[in-house]
Parts: structure tokens; C-alpha cells; sequence
């Protein structure tokens, strides 16, 4: 594949983020025109219209395209590096684990003294989970241990969140099972931008620069180290990602899942599927997904506050079962 | 270039896979290294492309430990062609080629246009250069081993090692490739092979290392190992050692006679 | 306030207790309901009242919390409650039917109230819960008393300046509530009531702000536990539209059921108008 051909590959997805981005910015049960809207988002004061663009509007679509990046971006890592592709972080534990680190922090009140408990702790969580899974079967190829690896750890976390929100004196706690199971960007602040943006970042910079050395785990591990490639650099740098990206994307978000599912799958052919191609391509389809599907539930459903998780577990797990359909197919 | 395993031993599960095993080679050469099976040679193959360490003893390229050469480094002059030939992904067979090129890019580079002449020149050379953009996963197992030997090639490696190549092939590929190999190390390189067909073994090397149980058991020119008297005692057969039209063949005819009770074991 | 409340409460007791009493009154009531709790508690004679729900001691839904802790408590079972031989049970209308059916099956009178959403239900309450529990003169005396309070604060300017409730997870309140009834009757319009919400709704934090309501109402938090759900108020979008003077607290309780006590989120109101009034914005 050329550098031509991928550049058509990148540069319609960086578009399509671009023109989601401002649609995500110009939607809203308020409706405001286009004009007024986007001049709002660069003017000083108080007026209602510039709050709504710069404190409502603003952190919503910075999140949704940072949170869907990260989140595809860490699919395509987690499936480079346990060469499997069914590895997602929703699908093995990594979101459940650090909803539940999430939910520590803030329902023990922590985090209401230490802003950034909160996503430290769910950073810690994903980190946890990502760890148990590459020791549960980070040497076996085996696809099908992997993903029991993650129920096991989804299940466990999940059982663990409902207790600790059972628990809170606070009968609203309990209600908000649902957001830490199915995520949703409804009025998310520059507030949780600030906490989740730099952990983001980061996480997506560690992920990113596993590249090549994923491109080199395609032909097995023993190959790979022969390329000069470390493999423990590697799988450090995966973990360290993903816990760093999902975790503060689920400390401020709750659990979305399946985006790092569908949108590799959807994009390898695009790429000719080498990893470090893969990788950029995952991230700007995940903004382009999460962007899409959080602008859906507020154009399809303006009144009902539709959780996103909701519509990203729609559209992922007819997806999951094809692939599982597919892979059982490939092992038979 | 020289290669030096020096009395590498290796144990495992309280077995010893590997013995005090020596030997040097220099280029250009195509070494077989033969055995049967358990007799250690995937270990002693691994443990020259450095991935595992042998315990007492070292592995020396031009008198440097290969143990402490960067990881980078040592994928600059030695290549490995795994017994494992699955590819994850339905990569584009150039593609594969260039991920050999990763020991001499630099973290997260473009490949340089230097890089990109090598990739086209191994590729022409194994004649596959007409299905650079076609998916490995459409391949033949010939066309794929002449894709990864060409990957290996990409690394402009010293010595080349090959686990079991010719396993899995058919006859047509299984000549095509050793002659492939021959050529790789006539043009100045150490080949170095593991294989289970002692008549390829015979026809292609110029030089047999022989393994049994983790040790050493001859080593030099394929007419001087391949005695009867060896392969009694090393295979456990009686094979007929021939010669057409100056082509020496090795065919194993029936097990060696032996003690009752150790064919049991 | 809550001094007040306490010498309300002391002087009902008292009162109940010197005279006013119907022949035939029953004698041992179980309440089952905070709001209905919180309105026998203030018409009942002493010990006439033997129960009430353990809800109606949770500061955050009533606001006789502190009051409540002079009487015995239940958990809404049917057993707990028939082992407390009442000859009275009055619930609100949102009671499980199967206690309800239980108990009247065991012989217990049972009488249900729905709960006010007006000013003029919550007068109609308190004479109810008058009749119910046998003492009208105790029951006449809140209602003239609440009467009067309002009649204090009226006075609607013309155009009333919109105020919002603004409670956990976005929601406010919309016509035909008794927050909407209390805000109106402080001269203020209701924003749920302009958006045509019904009973308690979302309000999206962004059609908040477009509507700049003159007043933002939060209720007290009386929960130490923190949750998302309040997330909401420490939006920096609510710091920075609405500064100290267009924000009141005012306890969820007052509203959350109708009683004596509403009048008192009424005032609250109705003195911020008016201060704000004569302060230009």
C-alpha cells in the first residue's frame, strides 16, 4: 500500500471527524442557529447562548471525538497484540474494571476532595484488568480464553459496581448503575474535559508508538523478537495505553463499548491491515463513531436521554457475533 | 564473517535439551542442521537467533556475545524464519516483505527509499514481485515461503536461519526453496537449516551438523556424516545411501535391529 | 424556620389534646405515607398517633425529620403494621396494594389520601386528615393558619419573572405540581410549566440556560453520600450563568408533600422577588 493510498484513507476519516465534530457542536435541544452558534463558540461573556456553545456543546464534542479515539485506537492495539480478533477493551474487562475503579472514587467521595481520583482510580482499574488478561492468556493464542478472561473480569466488576452503588446512603446511586454500564455524554463539563483530556492523550501516544512493533507481532512473537522488537516494551506500552486512555475515558464517560470492535474491523481492509496503519485510522473512526452515534440519540431522541452505550452495544454486538461466527468457522 | 557456539547447553523441565554443544561456521555456507526429532535443534536454533539464552556457553558473532548486542542489532545480522508460518493479519505480501526492513528503520519512520529498493530487489529476486499487492492469505504454501523468506532477505542479515523450511511443501517447492537457499548463501551469506529430509539435506548442504539427544554427533560434508554406521545409531534406521547421476540420495529403508526391550521404549 | 416549626408542632399538639376531639376518634393511627405521616403528626392527639413511616425521618423528603423522631417507626410491612393493632391505617395513593389489601383482609380500616399538588389540595388534606382522625377544630386551625400566610405574600406583579426548580440529574418541575403551585403563588412563572412539562421531568441543562430563568431554585442537599445525580450543580455552565443572586435553596421537603409547612417555601420565595424587585438586575 502506498503512502497515496493510505492518504485516501486518512484524509475522508479526518474530514468526516471535522464535519461530525461541528455537527455534534451544532446540535441540542436548544436549537440555535449556525451562525450564532459557532460565532458563540469564540466570544467573551455570559450571554446563554455563548454558555451553551463553550460549556455545554464544546466539552461534549471534545470528549465524544476524544473518548470514540481512544477507544478504537485501543481495540486495534489489544487486538495487534493478542493477535485475536475479538480483543476489544469492552470485551475483555478493561471498561468494566475501570467504571468499577471510577465508582470508588466517586461514591466514596474521594474524588468530590481529589478531582483527580477519579480518574486515577479508573486508570488503575483498567490497568488491573488489562494486566489479569495478558497473564491469563497473554502466552496462549487461544481466542476463546481471552474472551473468558474478560467475562470473568466483566462480571466480577460488574457484581462489584452494583454492590458499592447498593451500598451508598445516597438512593440516587443506586439508579446510576445504568450510566456506569452504559455510558453517556450528556452534560459532561470542560470540568471532566480537563480531567480526561490528558490522560488521553497520553494513553493514545503510548498506544500509538506500539505501531511497528505490532506490525512485527503479525508474523508470531518468536519472529517479532528476532525483528529486534522487545516484547515486554511492547506489551507495557499496550497496558500503560489503554489503561491511561480507557480508563479516564470511562472515568468521565462510563462504560462505552464495542467502538475498539467494529471500527478496526471496518477499517483493516482499508488499510491493507498492517497494525501501524491501522492504528491512526482506528482512533479517527472511533471519534467519527462515537461523534455519530452521541449526535444520534439527541436527534432520534431528544427527550429520553438514550444512554450511548446504548446504541454503540446496538451496533457492536450483531458485529461481535459475526466475528465470533467467522472465527468459529476459521478454527473448524 | 564467522559464527562461533561455543559448549551452548541448555536444560528444561530437568531434561537437558541441549549438551555442551560447539561448533563454527563462516560464511558463505549452508549448514543443515539435523537430528531426530527432541534432539534439539529448534533449541539450538533459537538460542543462536537469540531467543533464549544458553546457560553455561555463548553464541559469538565475529567474536562478539550475540547475548549482548542490542536487540536491533542482532536483527541487523541475523534472521530467523520461524517453523510458525501464519501471518495474523491478511497482510499485502510487500507488505510482509518490509516489516524485515524494521531492525534498520528508525521508531515510527516512513520507510527511507533505501528501504524501499531492498524490499524490490528481494522481491524480484524470489520472483514474487508480481504479487506484492495481493493478500499473503491468497497465497500458495510456496508462494508464502518465498514471501517470508524474502522478509528475512529484507533484513540484509549475516546468517539466516530456517527452522524446518522445507516442512509442509511439496517436492517441486521443497527443490525450489533449497535451491533458493543455496543461492541465498552463495551470494555470501551463512544459511543455516533444520530439516527432517536427509536426501535434501544431503543433495543441498555443504556441511551436516548432527544433533542427538542435545548433543553434538558429527559435524562436516554431507557424505562424510551421513554414514550407515551414524544413522544406526543417531535415527535408529537402515537407509540406502545412493548416488544418481552424481545426486546422493538417503533413503530410509527399515529401523535399525536392536534390544527388545529398548525398542519398547 | 425549623424553631418555628417545633412550636407549630408543640402548640398542634397541645391544642389537640386540650379539646376538639370527636366522639368516637379513632384511637390507634398507623401512617404509611411521608406525606400523610407528616400531616397526622400535626393534627393527631398525643398518642393518638402510633406510627409512622421510617421515610418521614429522612430530612431530604420531610420536613418534619427532626419531629419524627418522637414517634414509633415501620417499613411499610403489612405484619409490622397489624401486630401494631390500629384501628386506623391511612397510605397515599402510591401504597403496594397488596399490603393494603392484606391489612383490610385482616379487619384494619384502611383510608388512602392522594398526595397535594396544589395549594388548595393541601387545605383540603389537612381538613381530611381532620375528619379522619376525629379532631376538624385542630384541622380548621392549620388551614386558617396556612390561609393567612399566603395572604400574606400575594400580591402578583404583572409580569412574573421565571424562576426554575433545578433538582439531581437535570429534572425540574412542570405544571401541575405543587413545586409549580408554590413558585406561582411566590409570583413567579415556572419554567416547566412554560415548556408544558407535566409532574417532575427533565429540563436539559442547555434549554436552562437559553430560557435565562431571572431565579435558579436548588434544593438543599441533605445527602452526605455523594452521587452523579448532583454532578449537575457543580456544572461550571450553572456557576457562571447564575451568580449568588439569582439562586435560592429551598429544602425539596417543602414541596416533595403538601402541608402547613409548603407556606414556607412560599415566603422564602416571595421575599426574594421582592427584594430583587427593587434591586435592578
Amino acid at each position: 500500500m502506498t503512502p497515496r493510498a493510505t492518504a485516501l484513507v486518512y484524509l475522508p476519516l479526518m474530514l468526516l471527524v471535522a464535519l461530525l465534530f461541528v455537527g455534534s457542536l451544532l446540535v441540542g435541544p436548544a436549537g440555535i442557529g449556525i451562525a450564532r452558534a459557532l460565532e458563540a463558540l469564540w466570544s467573551g461573556g455570559a450571554d446563554p447562548i455563548v454558555l451553551v456553545m463553550q460549556e455545554i456543546r464544546l466539552p461534549r464534542a471534545i470528549l465524544a471525538a476524544a473518548i470514540g479515539a481512544v477507544l478504537g485506537l485501543s481495540g486495534a492495539v489489544l487486538q495487534g497484540l493478542l493477535r485475536n480478533p475479538l480483543a476489544e477493551p469492552g470485551v475483555v474487562g478493561v471498561t468494566s474494571a475501570a467504571s468499577f475503579g471510577a465508582v470508588l472514587a466517586i461514591y466514596s467521595g474521594l474524588s468530590a476532595s481529589l478531582p483527580f481520583a477519579l480518574p486515577l482510580m479508573a486508570m488503575t482499574g483498567a490497568f488491573l484488568a488489562v494486566f489479569l488478561v495478558n497473564a491469563l492468556a497473554g502466552r496462549s493464542q487461544d481466542t476463546l480464553t481471552v474472551i473468558l478472561a474478560g467475562v470473568a473480569i466483566t462480571t466480577l466488576c460488574g457484581a462489584l459496581t452494583s454492590l458499592a452503588l447498593n451500598l451508598s446512603p445516597n438512593p440516587f446511586a443506586a439508579a446510576e448503575i445504568v450510566f456506569w454500564m452504559m455510558g453517556s455524554l450528556a452534560d459532561r463539563s470542560m470540568d471532566h474535559v480537563r480531567l480526561a483530556l490528558p490522560f488521553i492523550l497520553v494513553g493514545a501516544g503510548l498506544l500509538l508508538a506500539t505501531g511497528p512493533a505490532l506490525d512485527g507481532l503479525s508474523l508470531g512473537e518468536d519472529v517479532a523478537r528476532t525483528l529486534g522488537i522487545g516484547l515486554t516494551r511492547t506489551r507495557l506500552l499496550a497496558t500503560l495505553g489503554t489503561a491511561c486512555g480507557v480508563g479516564a475515558a470511562t472515568a468521565v464517560a462510563g462504560a462505552i463499548g464495542f467502538v475498539g470492535l467494529v471500527v478496526p474491523h471496518l477499517l483493516r481492509p482499508l488499510v491493507g491491515s498492517l497494525p501501524s496503519r491501522l492504528l491512526p485510522a482506528s482512533a479517527l473512526g472511533g471519534a467519527a463513531l462515537v461523534l455519530t452515534a452521541d449526535i444520534g440519540i439527541r436527534v432520534v431522541m431528544p427527550e429520553r436521554d438514550l444512554k450511548l452505550g446504548v446504541v454503540t452495544a446496538l451496533l457492536g454486538v450483531p458485529f461481535f457475533l459475526w466475528l465470533v461466527l467467522r472465527a468459529r468457522r476459521e478454527i473448524s | 564473517m564467522r559464527l562461533d557456539v561455543e559448549r551452548v547447553s541448555l536444560g528444561r523441565g530437568g531434561r537437558q535439551v541441549l549438551d555442551g554443544v560447539s561448533f563454527s561456521c563462516e560464511r558463505p555456507a549452508l549448514v543443515g542442521l539435523i537430528g531426530p526429532n527432541g534432539a534439539g535443534k529448534t533449541t539450538l536454533m533459537r538460542l543462536v537467533a537469540g531467543l533464549a539464552r544458553p546457560g553455561p556457553g555463548r553464541v559469538a558473532l565475529d567474536g562478539k556475545d550475540t547475548a549482548d548486542m542490542a536487540g536491533k542489532e542482532r536483527a541487523r545480522r541475523i534472521a530467523y524464519l520461524s517453523q510458525e508460518r501464519s501471518v495474523s493479519w491478511p497482510l499485502a505480501c510487500r507488505d510482509v516483505v518490509m516489516l524485515g526492513r524494521h531492525p534498520h528503520r528508525r521508531p515510527l519512520a516512513p520507510p527511507s527509499p533505501q528501504d524501499h529498493e531492498i524490499v524490490d530487489r528481494v522481491m524480484d529476486e524470489l520472483r514474487i514481485a508480481p504479487f506484492a499487492h495481493r493478500r499473503i492469505d491468497t497465497l500458495s504454501g510456496g508462494e508464502k515461503a518465498r514471501v517470508l523468506i524474502a522478509r528475512a532477505l529484507a533484513q540484509a542479515p549475516d546468517v539466516l536461519l530456517a527452522d524446518e523450511p522445507t516442512d509442509a511443501l511439496d517436492p517441486e517447492h521443497q527443490i525450489a526453496l533449497m535451491e533458493r537457499l543455496a543461492q541465498i548463501a552463495r551470494s555470501g551469506r551463512l544459511v543455516m537449516v533444520t530439516m527432517h529430509d536427509l536426501s535434501l539435506a544431503a543433495r543441498w548442504c555443504d556441511r551436516l551438523i548432527v544433533l542427538d539427544r542435545g548433543r553434538l554427533k558429527a559435524d562436516g560434508p554431507p557424505d562424510e556424516t551421513l554414514t550407515p554406521q551414524l544413522l544406526s545409531e543417531v535415527y535408529r534406521i537402515e537407509a540406502a545411501t545412493l548416488s544418481w547421476e552424481g545426486v546422493p540420495l538417503v533413503v530410509p529403508v527399515r529401523l535399525a535391529p536392536r534390544d527388545d526391550a529398548e525398542r519398547a521404549v | 424556620m425549623r424553631l418555628l416549626r417545633h412550636i407549630l408542632v408543640a402548640a398542634a399538639l397541645v391544642a389537640a389534646g386540650a379539646s376538639g376531639a370527636v366522639a368516637g376518634a379513632p384511637e390507634r393511627v398507623v401512617s404509611m405515607n411521608v406525606c400523610t405521616d407528616q400531616l397526622a403528626m400535626l393534627v393527631a392527639a398525643p398518642g393518638q398517633l402510633v406510627s409512622i413511616s421510617h421515610l418521614t425521618r429522612d430530612p431530604a423528603t420531610s420536613a418534619l425529620a427532626e419531629e419524627a423522631r418522637a414517634y414509633p417507626i415501620h417499613h411499610g410491612q403489612a405484619e409490622e403494621i397489624f401486630l401494631l393493632e390500629p384501628d386506623l391505617v391511612i397510605a397515599g395513593t402510591t401504597a403496594r396494594p397488596t399490603t393494603l389489601s392484606m391489612l383490610r383482609r385482616l379487619g384494619v380500616r384502611v383510608e388512602q389520601m392522594p398526595s397535594a399538588s396544589t395549594l388548595g389540595e393541601i387545605r383540603d388534606n389537612i381538613a381530611h386528615m381532620g375528619e379522619l382522625l376525629g379532631q376538624p377544630e385542630r384541622a380548621r386551625d392549620l388551614v386558617a393558619r396556612f390561609d393567612e400566610r399566603l395572604r400574606a405574600v400575594r400580591g402578583r406583579p404583572y409580569a412574573p419573572p421565571l424562576a426554575a426548580p433545578y433538582y439531581a440529574n437535570g429534572f425540574s418541575s412542570g405544571g401541575r405540581s405543587l413545586a409549580a403551585a408554590v413558585i406561582e403563588a411566590a409570583g413567579y412563572e415556572n419554567l416547566g410549566t412554560r415548556l408544558g412539562l407535566e409532574g417532575t421531568a427533565p429540563v436539559p441543562l442547555e434549554v436552562l440556560l437559553m430560557h435565562d430563568p431571572a431565579l435558579l431554585i436548588l434544593g438543599t442537599h441533605d445527602y452526605d453520600a455523594p452521587a452523579k445525580a448532583q454532578e449537575i450543580f457543580a456544572h461550571p455552565a450553572l456557576e457562571r450563568a447564575f451568580g449568588r443572586a439569582r439562586r435560592i435553596e429551598i429544602a425539596n421537603s417543602a414541596w416533595v408533600c403538601g402541608g402547613p409547612f409548603t407556606a414556607d417555601a412560599v415566603e422564602a420565595l416571595a421575599l426574594r422577588r421582592s427584594k430583587t424587585a427593587r434591586a435592578p438586575r
